[in-house]
């Protein structure tokens, strides 16, 4: 059960954190964003980052928790670089 | 200047890198594999049936088997079973040196295995290779470590912008999709590969500096020693006692040892009146490698020592060396290691494969390249295909080698070094892009076979095992059919690209990504 948390949390961290880039946010909203809202964007997402970890801590404990989190932010990574790729394909088919 | 400073670094990354790279990713694919080290030793020995019998009546088991065998012999070791592999390991040794070992089921029951090494190969092969001096092995081990360190960090400087390119993967664009490929996989688990690289030097401290050492203690043994406390060692009395029952001095040393699971008896002297039984707690309860244990007289009961690790140093020591091996992982960590250790290997070959197709571009006659480009070329199918092609074929000669074989388990690693061999020869032979791709299906092939043949060679195919719940036999078939999808897919690529275009030129990657239409192969 921790470990799923900690995957959405990390996953919902990194969605955010990509979508305030300015690469990536025009594909999840094509009006754009504006520089204010991209900033909120940002640090939401480090903010959920935060809170996954010490949710994982407080857990497993300081030792295996930190070594248990970052397991899950590359599992994450890899989750959100397949769903980007995707949407990089449906829009290059359109 | 700060262009200069990246450009000094961007050059002794690609060098450094390239110097070790075949080394690097044979440690770090062996090392991967090696996480499940005791999965795959279970799964190469399919007559023993898991089960999780109590510490207290495994031990009791084994030592009533010792009792009617090995009565005689000086010393009995009890490797007791753990969560991952669910049986008793037993050895013991006589006072002439000899010594023997079997494996106990979970009735006590001796089982008939086939002589393999299992996952442990892997395990020694990170760090001890194979066919060479163990010192030298371990001084390429620790060489290649050190430069992989330089390599992380002058890549970091290199690749500075870790953020603004977050996950950046374009496909189909030759060279940049490469350095993508190379980026995403050293940024996604850059945590991972530092801590690895350096707690992997902490492992070979002794090897790495061992001046400090032998300037305090005189040899190897004293060093040991203080390292690793022994239990003193009693004089044999030559009178005879009998042993107490050995079930409740189990259970009475895992409460003196904080309730952690016994994972290890020792019986000194079984039979004798100074017989002594050491009980270590298993290290998978706590991050640390360092055992502590306790040792009583085996005629009376009397606690005669309780063995802890010592000081600051060996503490840091144990977490360091505990991060690395992760042997304190449930499974889902343990999958999560062996996802980054993927990442690793995966990193570590896009460089091998990205310094080529960097500089195929560059050639005068890219039809006929240099000796040094043909070189590395040929080593990267030798290595990056070679060694998992050798590892399928270490898997294929578990199931297919007679069970009563002499030296079975040698011949099991010569399989996979044979395996390895012809690749190599292979790519010598055949011009490098077909070699790649023929390397490539062939691994499919292998691995895809793996499950099929074990199916027809043991009664623990894919579909019993599932029905028994079986995990760690239902994971193994299936990672190998992954692997062998993941190879037949690289292949399939590798084809269509060599088909379409034989020889990219500079220029079409140059393109903005999202005008770029000619892409799809």
């Amino acid at each position: 059960m921790t470990h799923i948390v900690a995957l959405l949390l990390l996953v919902t961290a990194l969605m955010m954190i990509c979508a305030s880039t300015a690469k990536h946010h025009k594909k999840v909203f094509p009006a754009g964003l504006d520089v204010g809202m991209r900033k909120k964007l940002k640090l939401a997402g480090w903010f959920v980052m935060l809170i996954s970890y010490f949710f994982v801590i407080r857990r497993i404990g300081w030792g295996e928790g930190s070594v248990v989190w970052f397991g899950h932010v590359s599992l994450a990574v890899i989750l959100v670089i397949t769903a980007l790729l995707n949407i990089k394909i449906v829009q290059t088919k359109r | 200047m700060n262009g200069m400073f990246r450009q000094s670094m961007a050059w002794l990354h690609t060098w450094t890198g390239l110097l070790v790279t075949w080394a690097l990713f044979l440690i770090f694919f062996s090392g991967t594999v090696a996480y499940f080290n005791e999965e795959i030793s279970a799964w190469m020995r399919p007559a023993i049936v898991a089960s999780d019998t109590s510490p207290e009546i495994s031990t009791q088991q084994a030592v009533a088997y010792l009792q009617k065998n090995a009565a005689d012999a000086e010393e009995w070791n009890i490797y007791l079973p753990s969560k991952r592999a669910g049986y008793t390991q037993v050895y013991w040794d006589y006072a002439n040196g000899e010594d023997q070992d079997v494996k106990l089921d979970g009735l006590g029951r001796e089982v008939a295995v086939r002589d393999t090494k299992g996952g442990d190969f892997f395990y020694r092969f990170h760090y001890n290779l194979y066919y060479l001096p163990i010192l030298l092995a371990r001084i390429i081990v620790c060489s290649a470590a050190f430069i992989m360190l330089i390599a992380i960090i002058t890549g970091i400087i290199t690749h500075k912008k870790i953020f603004v390119d977050f996950f950046t993967l374009r496909f189909g664009k030759g060279q940049r999709s490469w350095l993508d490929v190379h980026n995403v996989s050293a940024v996604l688990a850059l945590p991972f590969h530092l801590m690895i690289t350096y707690t992997g030097l902490i492992t070979l401290m002794a090897t790495v500096v061992p001046f400090i050492a032998f300037a305090n203690y005189e040899d190897g043994r004293t060093l040991f020693a203080a390292l690793f406390p022994q239990p003193e060692q009693q004089e044999l009395s030559n009178a005879p006692a009998p042993l107490l029952p050995i079930g409740p001095l189990v259970v009475q040393a895992q409460e003196l040892l904080d309730g952690r699971k016994p994972e290890y008896v020792k019986i000194v002297y079984p039979g004798d009146a100074a017989a002594t039984i050491q009980v270590l707690v298993s290290d998978t309860s706590s991050i640390s490698t360092n055992s502590n244990s306790v040792v009583f007289s085996a005629v009376t009961g009397e606690l005669l020592t309780k063995l802890l690790p010592s000081g600051a140093a060996m503490s840091t020591r144990g977490v360091l060396v505990g991060i690395h091996a992760g042997r304190f992982s449930d499974t889902i960590t343990r999958w999560l290691y062996f996802l980054s250790g993927l990442a690793g290997t995966l990193m570590i070959a896009s460089g091998a494969i990205l310094w080529t197709v960097k500089r195929r571009l560059k050639l005068p006659d890219p039809e006929n390249p240099h000796f040094g480009f043909r070189f590395v070329e040929k080593l990267n199918v030798g290595f990056l295909v070679g060694m998992p092609v050798g590892t399928a074929c270490y898997f294929l000669a578990n199931r297919l080698m007679p069970a009563q074989m002499p030296d079975r388990y040698d011949w099991e690693i010569d399989a996979l070094f044979i395996g390895w061999g012809m690749v190599f020869l292979w790519s010598i032979v055949r011009p490098t892009k077909h070699a790649w791709i023929e390397g490539l299906s062939l691994a499919a092939l292998l691995y895809a076979f793996v499950p099929i043949i074990s199916a027809f060679t043991t009664e623990r195919n894919l579909f019993v095992s599932f029905l028994q719940a079986d995990w760690v036999f239902v994971s193994f078939d299936i990672t190998m059919f992954v692997t062998a999808f993941i190879f037949a897919f690289a292949a399939r690529v590798m084809m269509q690209r060599t088909h379409s275009r034989p020889m990219k030129r500079l220029g079409n990657y140059e393109m903005k990504p999202h005008t770029q239409k000619e892409v799809t192969p």
